[in-house]
This record gives C-alpha cells, structure tokens and sequence, in this order.
C-alpha cells in the first residue's frame, strides 16, 4: 500500500503525483509545530497559490539565507542578534549592575516584549540535564563567572525553567556564586495571572501557599 | 451500543525519566508499586493548564493513572495526583545530584522479573520501589542533614534486592567477627563480598579489596540492620563519605550488571574558582 512517507512514495510523487512537492512537504514536515497536513498546505499556498495571495519563493528563500547568514549569537549575552554584540549589551540605558540568566535565547523574547525588564541578559543555551548527558562542562559557567566579574553585577536574577533541569542548573550556579558579594535571586513560582485554582496542580499550588505574600 | 472500558490502573508511581514527543507531549518511564517499570505517554502535558504536567517530572512521587493494554507498548497517562516532589522550595544541589543518581542508578540497574504478572510472592521490582519510595521521603523531607548518606543508604538497599547485600558481620571467608579483627587489618572486598581480615586477605584473593576503616565499618553495620536513623546528625566528615562512597561504588560496580559511576553526581564538583 503507498502510504505517504512510507519513502516508496518519494519516487513517485506520493499523493501528490510529484515527486519535487512531497521533497518540499517533507522539508517543511522537519520544522518545529508543522504536522503533514499544515506542512502540505503551505507547501501548496507556495506552489499553487495565487499570485496575489502567495508569498513569492523567490523572496521566501532570499529572506531564509539572509537570516541564516546575518543572524548570529551575542558574543557576550548569547542572545540572537544582528549585530555582534548586540544592542541589548550595548544600549547604556540598560542596567549594568543586574544581569537575567536565560536558558535559551527564545527565553530573552518574553522579557523584551514585556519591556518591564532593563538589565542585561546571560543565555546558557540549555540546562544541565546528567539523564541526558548535558554535564556543567557543556554549558558557558566559566563565562558567566568573568561577565559577572567584569561587568560588576549586583544582582543576578535566575530565569530558568520550573523544572528538574532548571532546578539543578540554579542551584548550580547558586554554588557557583556563593560568597560574592552580589545578590542572587530566583523567578516567584505559583498561580499564573488569569489562572483558575481549580485547575491548579498541587505542587504548583503548594509553592504559591508557601511563597505567599502579605497582602 | 454499548463501549466497552478501556483497561486501565493506578498505582503509586517513581517517575525516572521524560523524552518530550512531538510538540506538547511527554513520554514518561516510571516505576510503578504494582505494575513494574511502566511507560507512559502524557498527552499534551507541556500545555501550560495541563493537569498532567506536575505528574512527569522526574523523582517526583506520583499517584498515577494509566491505560494498561498489554499489547501496547506505551501506555496513556489519564491522571493522578503528586505524592511527594523531593525538589521542593528548601532543596540543595546534593539533594538534586543524588536524585537524580538515584533515578539513574534505578532506570539502568533493572531488577528481572517483577511486575503483578509474577506468581512468586517476592516481587523485585515492588522492593525496588520500596527503596525508592523511602529515599524519596527521607529527601523531600528536609530532615535529613547529610543527603550523600542517604543515597549511600539506597545504594546499599539497591544492592540486598538485587540479591548483594555485603557481608560485614564477619571475616567472609574465616567468620571472625570484626570486633576480634585488628583495625588495621580490615579490609572491604567487592569480590570476596564484604569485610575480610588481615590473615584471610593475604594472597591474591582480594586484590580488588581496599582497607576498611572502623568508622565506615560501624557504617556498613548499622546499614545492615536497617538502625540508621536518617535524622540524626552523625558525625560524617568528608573522608568518611569519600570512603564510604568509593566502597560502594566498587561494590556495586563489581555486582550489578550495567552500573557505573551515576553522571548527576558530576555536579557536586562544582568548586568557586577564586580567580574569577
């Protein structure tokens, strides 16, 4: 039976009859959040749409490798960035005594968006994860420990998943950074803004009780 | 016409690791109390209002409830509640390394048998968990002042289920007791199976074995009978522990098929570097 993406289908153009449009729903398929359905509508919107609606491919794969040949990591923070570094790190209306330790650079997006934040940014690019063999060596610590030495940070603010992995990785660095004079301090856990107690998990609801404020 | 009920169970569960599938979901490994080591899939757990979210992270103690079809090899995760989360508000990193070790040291040391399919009464991987559940405790607790001798309790526990347990209630090879063997003759041997004097360890017999000190002897002794009152803060200094923790290690090396040295315990090297 040909099925698609039974790789017998390839050859033959799977549904599709054409063998260049199932390479470029596949292609489309590897992406982040595209299933097969959304990656065949879009492949058909750039192949078959109408001139007035479609995005010319052309622009689509100028606009691709545009991004993939200036987009870069900030040589001091790690977050994405045109220009190296990156304005973040050099705006002098920024804070330079706090400094926010992200996991990743899409953790810098929320925080600029929100626009309350005006200190500076360190990405690790990932949490220490043993199971998973992500070990300390893996990650940028002794490059933390010169920026916070440089830049002569007050107050270092972990940003880091709620998880097992984000746990460990700030306690981590909260071993690393014991006895400087700085202060370290951790994101609130508990009952997100707009978020109903009923549907609350209990170890959720636990640290919100526990970290609960005078009112 | 009538649907007929998808088989399902609950159980008191350990949660060893998570591999996130697709966009939103979890495939999680737990150690169940009465079904084995269990796999399961969250679905759409990593939505932010998921109620399955709390229930897949690792060593968290779990009242979980999952589909339980034979023929599948992945079960669904339909619910539950969290018993214990050892990584609480209060937690250090020993108690996040030696979690985590532990989970490794479970998930890759695996009991055979087990599981509620099994007509012998001695069920490994309900003991297994049993372990587990106690180490859990002791850590989510907070009342434990040295986390290492814990996990150094669970070691040794991991070793009697697997059938191990170190001998240290005499000579294992002439059964003097140690209170008639000269301090400076006892020896602690992974191949000989525990505690082995000066007279008996002369040869090549126990070329693997190190010397044992007193102080890590009265250790062993009081994890044999299970006297070890957690709570209480014994003196345990650093060369102890180094000593207590290379003892098992070489132990648990020699007899557990798949063991080595558990990669989360890697973290607690991390040192202040006073030049930065």
């Amino acid at each position: 039976m040909n099925r698609p993406g039974n790789g017998k289908d390839l050859n033959e153009g799977g549904e599709f009859q054409s063998p260049s449009l199932e390479r470029l729903v596949r292609s489309l398929n590897r992406l982040p959040g595209l299933g097969r359905k959304s990656a065949t509508r879009l492949a058909l919107h750039l192949v078959a749409g109408s001139e007035r609606t479609t995005v010319p491919a052309e622009e689509l794969v100028a606009a691709i490798g545009e991004a993939r040949d200036k987009v870069t990591n900030c040589e001091r923070c790690g977050a994405i960035t045109e220009p190296d570094p990156c304005r973040v790190c050099t705006s002098e209306r920024r804070d330079t005594s706090l400094i926010c330790i992200v996991a990743t650079p899409i953790d810098v997006l929320p925080f600029e968006k929100a626009g309350f934040y005006r200190g500076r940014y360190f990405v690790l690019g990932g949490l220490l994860s043993p199971l998973d063999g992500v070990r300390a060596q893996d990650l940028p610590f002794g490059k933390l420990q010169d920026r916070i030495a440089e830049d002569e940070i007050k107050e270092v603010i972990i940003a880091l998943d709620a998880s097992v992995e984000g746990e460990t990785t700030a306690l981590y660095i909260q071993r690393l950074l014991e006895g400087r004079n700085l202060e370290l301090t951790r994101l609130a856990t508990g009952i997100p803004v707009g978020g109903a107690l009923a549907y609350t998990d209990e170890v959720t609801l636990q640290r919100a009780f526990q970290f609960r404020r005078t009112f | 016409m009538g649907v007929l009920p998808q088989p399902s169970a609950s159980s008191e569960s350990l949660v060893l690791r998570i591999w996130p599938c697709g966009e939103t979901s979890v495939i999680a490994s737990l150690l169940t109390q009465d079904h084995g080591y269990v796999k399961v899939i969250a679905k759409a757990a990593r939505r932010p209002n998921s109620r399955l979210r709390a229930l897949v992270e690792p060593g968290r103690l779990v009242s979980a409830e999952f589909s339980l079809d034979p023929s599948r090899e992945l079960q669904y995760l339909r619910g539950g509640s969290v018993e214990k989360d050892p990584l609480g508000p209060g937690s250090t990193l020993e108690d996040s390394a030696f979690l985590q070790g532990a989970l490794e040291l479970v998930d890759r040391c695996r009991p055979h048998g087990g599981g509620s399919d099994d007509q012998d009464d001695h069920d490994p991987t309900a003991e297994l968990f049993a372990i587990c559940d106690a180490f859990i405790r002791v850590l989510s607790s907070r009342s434990c002042p040295h986390p290492d001798l814990a996990f150094f309790v669970f070691e040794w526990e991991l070793l009697v289920s697997h059938g191990m347990a170190p001998e240290v209630a005499g000579c294992t090879a002439c059964g003097l007791p140690p209170a008639e063997v000269s301090e400076l003759t006892m020896w602690f041997s992974p191949a000989e199976g525990g505690l082995i004097c000066g007279d008996c360890s002369r040869g090549d017999g126990v070329s693997s074995g190190k010397p044992l000190s007193l102080d890590a002897l009265q250790i062993f002794e009081s994890m044999a009978e299970r006297q070890l009152d957690l709570a209480d803060d014994i003196p345990f200094e650093r060369p102890l522990r180094r000593e207590i923790g290379a003892h098992l290690h070489n132990f648990l090396g020699y007899h557990l098929p798949g063991y080595r040295l558990p990669a989360a315990l890697e973290l607690l090297r991390a040192r202040k570097d006073p030049n930065r």
